[in-house]
C-alpha cells in the first residue's frame, strides 16, 4: 500500500470538484462495486470472498475496485447522491471518519445470518468487522535468538541501532503509540508517556519508516531486526523466505477491526448486505484463515487452526484475553496533534 | 508582410489550441480548485478564510520543513551537476559506437520505474547492502555504516534518480560547443581548469541552467524517493502535504501547503533562471 | 624553454622524420624539413595530403607516431599545447564568442599570468598592429570575417609565440578581401618577425606569400623550395601538375644524355627535356611543359589550333597534336594582335630544354 502521487491527486481533485461544482453527479445504476484494499487483501477477496458471494447469490455481478481508505472516502464524498462504490473496507480510523461524515448506512443486523455469531468486538452496527488485523512484535530469529516477550524488550540495550518503527501516518504506528502509552501508565487520552518512551528508544532506533510496507522492506534488507509489525505483513515476508517471526507480547497484541460498510445512497443495498454477510460467514472466514491468507477470523463458529492458532490465539476466548482493542474515536480526535508532535520531536 | 504574419499567427494559435485546452482542463482547472480548497478555515470546508496560510507562514516548524526541502533540492542539484558534467563531457567526446551505449546508460534511470530505482537504492544502502558489504570486506569498517534513512543517502539516491534531467541538457549544450575553441584556449597557454572556467562553463551556461532547473524541481517533489530512502522521521513538503491530506483529511491545510510550496518553487526557479540570464549577459553567447 | 618572451620570435622550427598514422592510413610519411627563424612557409597540398595533420602535430594536439619536432632547438614532443609557445589561427578563427575583441586578445596573456597593466598595453599594441583599435569592445559576431581574422591573428601573436600556425586562413573570406588579408598578414608577419606556417590548398596563396613552399601529397613532402623553384623546377610530377598549369604528354625515352633525354611522343613527334630522376632508354615517361613555356616554331610538334582566347596581355590557345592530345599554349599579345583562327596548322616546341621536365611514368 505504497501511497503515490496519483492517488493523492485523484482524491484531491474529486474533493475539490465536489465543492466547486456541487451539482456534478449524475444518477446511474451499476453493478455492485466493492472497494477493497490493494495487495494481499485484494487477492484474498478475489479468490475466496467473491466466489462465495456469487455462488450464494445467483452469480450476481460484482467489481473489485482496490484503493486506499482515503480514496474510498474521497470518491464517495465527491458523489454522495450516486456513489460509485457500494461497499467500503476501512481501518478503524478512516471508518470513524466515514461514519462521522455520513457516508455509510447501518448494517441491517436483523437480516444477517452471521452477525450474531461474531465476537463482541466485531459487532458494530455501522458495519461489522469480518477480520481483525493484529500488531505484535516482529523480529529476525537469525539475529535474535531469545524471542522477545514484551513491548519493553524493544528498549533493551542489546538492540542498539536494530529497531524499526513507522511514523503516525499509519494505523500501525498510531496504534502502537497508544499501546506504548498504556504500558507506561497512559491511555488514549494521554500519550505523553509514549512520546517520552520513544525519546528513550532513540539509541535503538535504526529507522522510522514512512509506512508499514517500507518497514517490512527493512527486515528484508537486514536494516532492522526488531519492532512492531502487522501479523499479515509478516506472514507475507515469511512466505518469501525472509527470516522474520511474529510474537504476541504479554501485554497483548494490538487488534484493529477491519470493518466493512454499506455506502449511503447505494443503489445495490441488498446485494451489499449479502456481500457483507458472506464475509462474516464461517465458510469464508475459515478459508481465509488458511495459508496463504492467514486472516484472523471474527466469527466464533470458526475453529482456530494453523499458524493463527499457534501464534495468536487457540480459540475466541483466548483471543478476547490476548487481543487489546483501542478506542479509535478518542484517537481520531487527537491524532492531528500527535502527528504534529511526532513531526516536530522525533528527529534521529 | 503584415497579412502573411497574421496568417502564420492564426495557424500557430490554432495548432496550439489542443495543447492549450489540455493545459486548461488538466492543469489550470485543478490548480484553481486546489486554491479554492485552500481558502477554507475548517477541514469540513464550511467557512472561508486565509487561516491555513497564516497557520503555515507563522509556524517556525512548517517554515523549517519548507526551508529544508528547498535546501535538499540545492544539494541534489549540485551533486547532479558535479557528477553530470563529466558524464556529459565523456559522452560528447566518446566515439559514436560508445555514444549509443553511454546514452542507454544515461537514459536507463528514465526507462525504469521510480519505485524500482528507489528500491534498488534501499538494497544498495542497507546495512547488508553493497556499500556496507564492500567496505566491510575491504576491512575499512567494523560495523555497518548507517546510510539508509540518512539525509546523505537520500541526496545520493535522489541525484541518481534525477541524473538524466541534468545530463541531457548538458549534452545538448556541450555538443554545440565548437571543439576548436578548446584547442584555441589550449594553444593560448590555458590549462584545462582555465579552459573549463573561462570557455566551457560560460558557453554551456544555458544548458547548465536548464539542467539545474529540471533537477531541482524534480528533486524537491520526489515523494517516493524522499519517503522510501529518507524515511519517516524526515519530513519534507511532499510528505507533509500527503500527511495532512490523506492521514488527517485536512484538505484545506494540505491545499494551502501545496500552494505555498508551488509558490516557493516558482520563486526559486525564477531566481535561478535570472541568475543564469545575468551571467549569460556577461557570457554573451 | 626560453625564459625571455622577447627571444621567442624568430625561432627555428625543425620537423625531423615525422610520420603519423590514423589506423592503417598514413597521414604523414617521414616528413623532414627545417624552417628558419622569421621565415614564412606555406604547407601546400590538396585536402587529405597531411598538411593539417602536421599543423596539429606542431601545435601539440596530436602526438605523431614517429619523428621529432623541435622549436628553437628544443624538442617539444612531450609538451602539451599550452606549453609549446605555438600560436594558432584556426580556419574558423575560433574566437571566444562570449568575449570582446580585446578580451580575446588578452586571453593568452592572462593565462600566462601577465600583469594587468602589461596586458592592457599589449592588447592595445596588438589592436594597433591589426588596425582595429576602434573595435576593441565588439563581440566576434559583431565583426566582419576579415576583422575576425585579424583579431584571431592579434590574439595568437599577443603572447609572442615562437611559431605561428595559420590553418587555411583565407578559406572563409571572399575573393576581394582575400588579397587584402594576404598582404596584411604578410605585413604583420614581417613586423612581428614570427616564424610562420600557413596551411593552404591554394597554390597562388602559397606562391605569393611564402618565403618557401612545402608541397605535400599523400602524406609525403614532395618538394620544399622557394616559390620560384617550385614553379620553375618542380621536383615531382605531382608538384608540376598541382602548382601552376602543365601540359602532360606521354612517350618513350629514345636517347639519354647526362641531364637531358629525348622522348618519342606516342604518334606526335619528338621532344627534348630535362630529366630529374634516372630513367632508362625505352622506358615509358611523361613530359610536363607549362603553357607559357611552349612557343610556335617553324619545326617541332605538328598541331592544329582549335581555339584562341585573347586574355588582355596574353593569348591562350588550345591546340590538338597529331595524336589527338590537346595542349595549351600561352603567349604574350602585341597591341592590336588577333588570335589565329581555328584550323590553322602550327608547330610547337619548348622555349628551352630546361623548361620541359621528364618524369618516369609508372603505369
Amino acid at each position: 500500500m505504497t501511497p503515490d502521487r496519483r492517488h493523492f491527486l485523484t482524491s484531491a481533485l474529486a474533493l475539490g470538484a465536489l465543492h466547486a461544482f456541487p451539482g456534478i453527479s449524475v444518477a446511474q445504476a451499476h453493478r455492485l462495486v466493492f472497494a477493497t484494499f490493494t495487495g494481499s487483501w485484494e487477492e484474498a477477496h478475489r479468490d475466496v470472498l467473491v466466489p462465495a458471494f456469487r455462488k450464494a447469490n445467483n452469480d450476481a455481478e460484482i467489481t473489485l475496485d482496490p484503493m486506499l481508505s482515503v480514496d474510498q472516502i474521497a470518491k464517495v464524498k465527491a458523489s454522495l447522491a450516486n456513489p460509485p462504490i457500494d461497499v467500503m473496507l476501512h481501518d478503524p480510523g478512516p471508518a470513524l471518519q466515514a461514519i462521522d461524515q455520513g457516508l455509510i448506512e447501518n448494517f441491517p443486523i436483523a437480516q444477517s445470518a452471521h452477525y450474531k455469531d461474531l465476537i463482541a468486538d466485531a459487532q458494530l452496527e455501522t458495519g461489522p468487522a469480518p477480520f481483525f488485523q493484529v500488531v505484535g512484535i516482529t523480529y529476525n530469529p537469525e539475529k535474535i535468538k531469545t524471542p522477545p516477550t514484551s513491548w519493553a524488550d524493544i528498549w533493551k540495550p542489546e538492540f542498539k541501532g536494530r529497531v524499526g518503527i513507522t511514523n503516525l501516518n499509519s494505523t500501525l504506528g498510531t496504534g502502537w503509540l497508544v499501546e506504548i502509552a498504556r504500558m507506561r501508565g497512559g491511555d488514549e487520552n494521554n500519550v505523553d508517556a509514549a512520546f517520552k518512551a520513544i525519546e528513550e528508544l532513540k539509541p535503538n532506533l535504526a529507522a522510522v519508516a514512512a509506512n508499514p510496507g517500507a518497514l517490512a522492506t527493512l527486515y528484508q534488507q537486514g536494516q532492522i531486526d526488531i519492532g512492531p509489525g502487522n501479523f499479515n505483513a509478516i506472514q507475507i515476508l515469511k512466505a518469501r523466505g525472509v527470516p522474520v517471526e511474529f510474537v504476541a507480547p504479554k501485554e497483548g497484541a494490538i487488534a484493529f477491526q477491519t470493518s466493512i460498510h454499506i455506502v449511503k445512497n447505494s443503489p445495490n443495498k441488498e446485494l451489499a448486505a449479502k456481500l457483507i454477510d458472506a464475509a462474516l460467514s464461517p465458510e469464508v472466514q475459515a478459508k481465509l484463515m488458511e495459508s496463504p491468507y492467514l486472516i484472523v477470523p471474527t466469527n466464533t463458529k470458526v475453529k482456530m487452526s494453523g499458524e493463527i492458532a499457534k501464534v495468536l490465539a487457540k480459540d475466541h476466548d483466548d483471543m478476547k484475553k490476548k487481543f487489546v482493542f483501542q478506542n479509535w474515536r478518542k484517537i481520531n480526535q487527537q491524532r492531528a496533534g500527535w502527528i504534529e508532535k511526532f513531526n516536530r520531536d522525533i528527529k534521529l | 508582410m503584415a497579412a502573411s504574419t497574421n496568417i502564420a499567427t492564426t495557424y500557430g494559435l490554432r495548432l496550439a489550441a489542443p495543447l492549450a485546452i489540455f493545459y486548461a482542463a488538466f492543469f489550470l482547472a485543478p490548480l484553481l480548485i486546489l486554491f479554492y480548497v485552500s481558502l477554507h478555515v475548517d477541514p469540513e470546508m464550511t467557512r472561508f478564510g486565509f487561516t491555513q496560510y497564516a497557520k503555515f507562514l507563522f509556524d517556525p516548524f512548517s517554515l523549517a520543513v519548507l526551508g529544508h526541502t528547498m535546501w535538499i533540492g540545492v544539494e541534489v542539484t549540485l551533486l547532479c551537476l558535479v557528477l553530470g558534467l563529466p558524464l556529459a563531457w565523456l559522452y560528447v567526446r566518446a566515439p559514436s559506437w560508445a555514444q549509443s551505449t553511454l546514452m542507454l546508460v544515461i537514459l536507463l534511470p528514465l526507462l525504469t520505474s521510480v519505485v524500482v530505482r528507489t528500491f534498488s537504492w534501499i538494497v544498495i544502502l542497507g546495512r547488508q547492502g553493497i556499500v556496507n558489504t564492500t567496505l566491510a570486506s575491504l576491512g575499512l569498517i567494523d560495523a555497518p555504516l548507517k546510510l539508509l534513512y540518512t539525509e546523505a543517502g537520500m541526496v545520493v539516491a535522489l541525484a541518481q534518480v534525477q541524473m538524466p534531467l541534468m545530463v541531457l541538457p548538458l549534452i545538448t549544450a556541450l555538443s554545440k560547443l565548437d571543439p576548436s575553441l578548446l584547442d584555441a584556449s589550449s594553444a593560448l597557454g590555458a590549462g584545462e581548469w582555465r579552459t573549463f572556467r573561462k570557455v566551457i562553463l560560460p558557453l554551456t551556461l544555458p544548458g547548465i541552467v536548464a539542467g539545474c532547473l529540471l533537477t531541482y524541481a524534480a528533486a524537491i517533489t520526489a515523494f517516493i524517493t524522499q519517503t522510501l530512502v529518507g524515511g519517516g522521521q524526515m519530513l519534507f513538503m511532499p510528505m507533509y502535504i500527503y500527511q495532512q491530506a490523506t492521514t488527517l483529511s485536512n484538505w484545506p491545510f494540505a491545499a494551502a501547503i501545496s500552494i505555498i510550496f508551488l509558490g516557493a518553487v516558482l520563486v526559486a526557479l525564477s531566481l535561478f533562471s535570472l541568475l543564469g540570464r545575468l551571467s549569460k549577459g556577461y557570457a554573451h553567447a | 624553454m626560453i625564459a625571455d618572451p622577447q627571444l621567442r620570435t624568430a625561432q627555428a622550427l625543425r620537423i625531423d622524420g615525422v610520420s603519423h598514422r590514423f589506423g592503417a592510413n598514413k597521414a604523414l610519411d617521414n616528413v623532414t624539413f627545417d624552417v628558419h627563424g622569421g621565415e614564412l612557409v606555406a604547407l601546400l597540398g590538396p585536402s587529405g595530403c597531411g598538411k593539417t595533420t602536421l599543423l596539429r602535430a606542431i601545435g601539440g594536439f596530436i602526438a605523431q607516431s614517429e619523428g621529432q619536432i623541435s622549436i628553437g632547438g628544443a624538442v617539444v614532443d612531450h609538451l602539451p599545447p599550452n606549453k609549446r609557445a605555438v600560436g594558432i589561427v584556426f580556419q574558423n578563427y575560433a574566437l571566444f564568442p562570449h568575449m570582446t575583441a580585446a578580451q580575446n586578445i588578452a586571453y593568452g596573456l592572462e593565462a600566462r599570468g601577465t600583469a594587468k597593466a602589461a596586458t592592457t598595453a599589449r592588447v592595445d599594441e596588438m589592436l594597433a598592429l591589426v588596425k582595429l583599435q576602434n573595435l576593441a569592445g565588439r563581440y566576434p559576431k559583431e565583426l566582419s570575417g576579415g576583422q575576425q581574422q585579424r583579431i584571431a591573428l592579434a590574439r595568437a601573436l599577443a603572447v609572442r609565440p615562437a611559431v605561428l600556425l595559420l590553418d587555411e586562413p583565407f578559406a572563409a573570406l571572399d575573393k576581394n578581401l582575400r588579397l587584402d588579408m594576404q598582404i596584411e598578414i604578410k605585413r604583420i608577419q614581417r613586423l612581428a618577425r614570427t616564424t610562420t606556417l600557413i596551411v593552404t590548398h591554394d597554390q597562388e596563396e602559397a606562391l605569393s606569400m611564402a618565403d618557401r613552399v612545402a608541397v605535400f601529397n599523400q602524406g609525403r613532402l614532395e618538394q620544399f623550395a622557394t616559390p620560384s623553384m617550385v614553379y620553375d623546377a618542380p621536383a615531382a610530377l605531382f608538384v608540376n601538375t598541382f602548382v601552376g598549369a602543365a601540359n602532360v604528354l606521354h612517350g618513350t625515352i629514345r636517347t639519354l644524355d647526362v641531364d637531358f633525354v629525348t622522348l618519342t611522343l606516342d604518334g606526335a613527334g619528338e621532344i627534348c627535356g630535362r630529366m630529374l630522376q634516372p630513367v632508362s632508354i625505352g622506358a615509358h615517361a611523361v613530359v610536363c611543359i607549362r603553357p607559357e613555356h611552349l612557343q610556335r616554331t617553324a619545326s617541332g610538334l605538328a598541331a592544329t589550333i582549335e581555339l584562341g582566347l585573347p586574355l588582355g596581355s596574353t593569348i591562350v590557345y588550345e591546340a590538338r597534336l597529331a595524336n589527338g592530345v590537346a595542349v595549351k599554349i600561352s603567349e604574350p599579345r602585341e597591341a592590336g594582335a588577333e588570335p589565329l583562327s581555328p584550323g590553322t596548322p602550327i608547330h610547337l616546341a619548348p622555349k628551352g630544354p630546361r623548361l620541359a621536365t621528364v618524369f618516369p611514368h609508372h603505369a
